[in-house]
């Protein structure tokens, strides 16, 4: 009988919220004009996309864990999850930063919302890579 | 092995049923949180009122009649407005009893994301000669240095520091001065003397995009400062009988309109926030009632083996303080971060102006709210926790098989 680990279902979930982030929290809706007429969006809606992909990321690797069956495979998938907790809080800080000015809705809404998200995904790596892991804590199929 | 006492066992119990143990100090936490995040609001909006009537500095403000409430969320938020009377107004007002001071001030239309600074804020020319609303207020000073037409003052929200250089309308401008924070429309907005603004107006037809069609002789508000011993509402009442078409609005009245605005939203918070207190009350009461049942036989024996009736009284009321302690540290830190992530958009939704209050005051709250989940926990807990307390340790065994 297979036993389904809590602790990835939470990481796939919380995968899943970094995802609806940029749909939950828009990010800026109007499009820049360059010199030469051509209009183009905003930093920011490169950022909500790197963070979908990072948030799919989260999701599958919060699915492996549910599904790993050593305590070693664990340990790996959540050393990942390490990183990509901190590339959730670091995209919209310094790798695709988000706008210049604190009003906008990228600043207000999307980028404390993934940062909160980052350090909670980045927390639950780094329990789960160092810290000995509940033994009840498992849900039987 | 861990020495047995009355934390170790009180913590021991409530490991047993981690998931009835996580319910409840999920709802101490929830109401813990939501407490905490209604009162930090509210003394927000009460601090940054403070700081932005004080630093409005006029003790009445003359629009033309019909334009209070815009005028009112323009001063608020920062929510850009135009509007104009006659500059004459400004002499009359001047020479009313009781008028120890003027100064007046035109509003120009939005600009949207000027080649300075991208998104929206406010242009608004003032008198450096007669002010005595913006000036005290900056944070850079001056350095007795007047101000000449092309230096203007930036408020904090608006991306620009002293040096820097801005164009508006076509005409360039130098930023000589940032205000303070207030949290309040002040933050949103550009001040430039009259000189300027009026050379900006001039040029418009040249350099911008967009003209600006304000005539020279008019402005849109007059800042008013009462002589000592002058009564605000009788001054108020004699510049609106005297001067027509005009409306007058108090620094006081600034806070009821930020009043009437939050009364229902905070009235429900309030409302939902005490019904959760309430909930979790009944909650506590209700599951400490059934754990002293379920656990009558274990708790007797713990009687029989010698512990007094004391002991188990203050077992029960450990595990109670406990749960609800954790569950309000919880709920203090998670609303805590949320709100200080959140803050600015809960401010332009709720659009309300807002300035944290000062550490020593939140910590006051946290303490406080944190007392009361303990409080809560100890209510709750303390009937089963005084009958299991006087049971007979035979009739507890007795009763619990």
């Amino acid at each position: 009988m297979k036993k389904l680990n809590v602790f990835g279902i939470v990481i796939a979930v919380i995968g899943v919220l970094i995802i609806l982030t940029p749909i939950i929290f828009p990010v800026c809706e109007g499009l820049l004009e360059l010199v030469n007429g051509k209009k183009v969006p905003m930093r920011c809606f490169w950022t909500a996309r790197a963070e979908m992909l990072i948030g799919a990321l989260v999701l599958i690797a919060g699915i492996f864990v549910a599904f790993a069956k050593t305590e070693e495979a664990r340990k790996r998938l959540n050393n990942q999850i390490i990183f990509l907790g901190l590339a959730t809080i670091l995209t919209p800080l310094f790798i695709i930063p988000t706008c210049m000015n604190p009003d906008m809705s990228c600043n207000i809404g999307t980028k404390p919302a993934l940062i909160i998200l980052g350090v909670v995904v980045t927390g639950l790596g780094l329990y789960g890579s160092f810290l000995p892991r509940p033994k009840a804590e498992v849900l039987e199929e | 092995m861990k020495e047995i006492n009355l934390f170790n066992l009180a913590l021991q119990n409530l490991r047993r049923k981690p998931y009835r143990s996580m319910a409840i100090g999920l709802c101490v936490a929830v109401m813990t949180g939501s407490l905490f995040a209604a009162t930090i609001i509210l003394r927000g909006v009460q601090t940054s009122l403070s700081v932005g009537q004080a630093r409005l500095g006029a003790d009445l403000v003359v629009v033309p009649s019909g334009y209070e409430a815009p005028a009112q969320e323009a001063f608020i938020t920062g929510q850009p407005t135009t509007f104009y009377m006659s500059d004459q107004i400004e002499a009359q007002i001047a020479d009313l009893p009781g008028v120890a001071q003027t100064s007046s001030q035109v509003f120009v239309q939005t600009l949207t994301n000027a080649s300075c600074c991208i998104g929206e804020f406010f242009l608004v020319g003032f008198n450096p000669k007669t002010d005595f609303t913006i000036s005290p207020w900056l944070v850079t000073h001056l350095d007795g240095e007047p101000l000449g037409p092309l230096d203007v003052i930036a408020g904090d929200r608006i991306l620009l520091r002293e040096g820097d250089g801005a164009t508006f309308y076509g005409t360039n401008f130098r930023i000589a001065g940032v205000l303070e924070r207030t949290g309040m429309g002040i933050d949103r907005t550009i001040y430039v003397p009259i000189d300027g603004l009026r050379q900006m107006i001039a040029d418009s037809a040249e350099l911008a995009e967009e003209t600006l069609t304000i005539p020279p002789d008019e402005i849109s508000s007059v800042m008013v400062s009462i002589a000592p011993g002058a009564d605000i509402i009788d001054v108020a009442e004699a510049i609106e009988g005297s001067i027509t078409d005009v409306n007058v609005f108090t620094a006081s009245q600034l806070n009821q309109a930020v009043a009437r605005q939050l009364q229902g939203v905070m009235g429900i918070t309030f409302g939902v926030t005490a019904t959760l207190w309430l909930m979790s009350l009944l909650l506590v009461g209700l599951i400490f009632s059934l754990i002293v049942n379920e656990r009558q036989r274990e708790l007797g024996l713990l009687r029989a083996m010698g512990a007094r009736g004391k002991a188990v009284f203050q077992l029960v009321m450990s595990e109670a303080g406990l749960l609800t302690g954790m569950g309000g540290i919880i709920g203090l830190v998670v609303s805590g971060v949320l709100l200080m992530s959140f803050s600015r958009l809960i401010q332009l939704r709720l659009r309300i102006p807002y300035l944290l209050p000062s550490m020593l005051e939140i910590v006051g709250v946290e303490v406080g709210l944190l007392v009361l989940a303990l409080l809560t926990g100890a209510m709750a807990s303390l009937q089963p926790a005084l009958s299991i307390s006087r049971m007979e340790p035979y009739a507890a065994i007795r009763q619990g098989e």
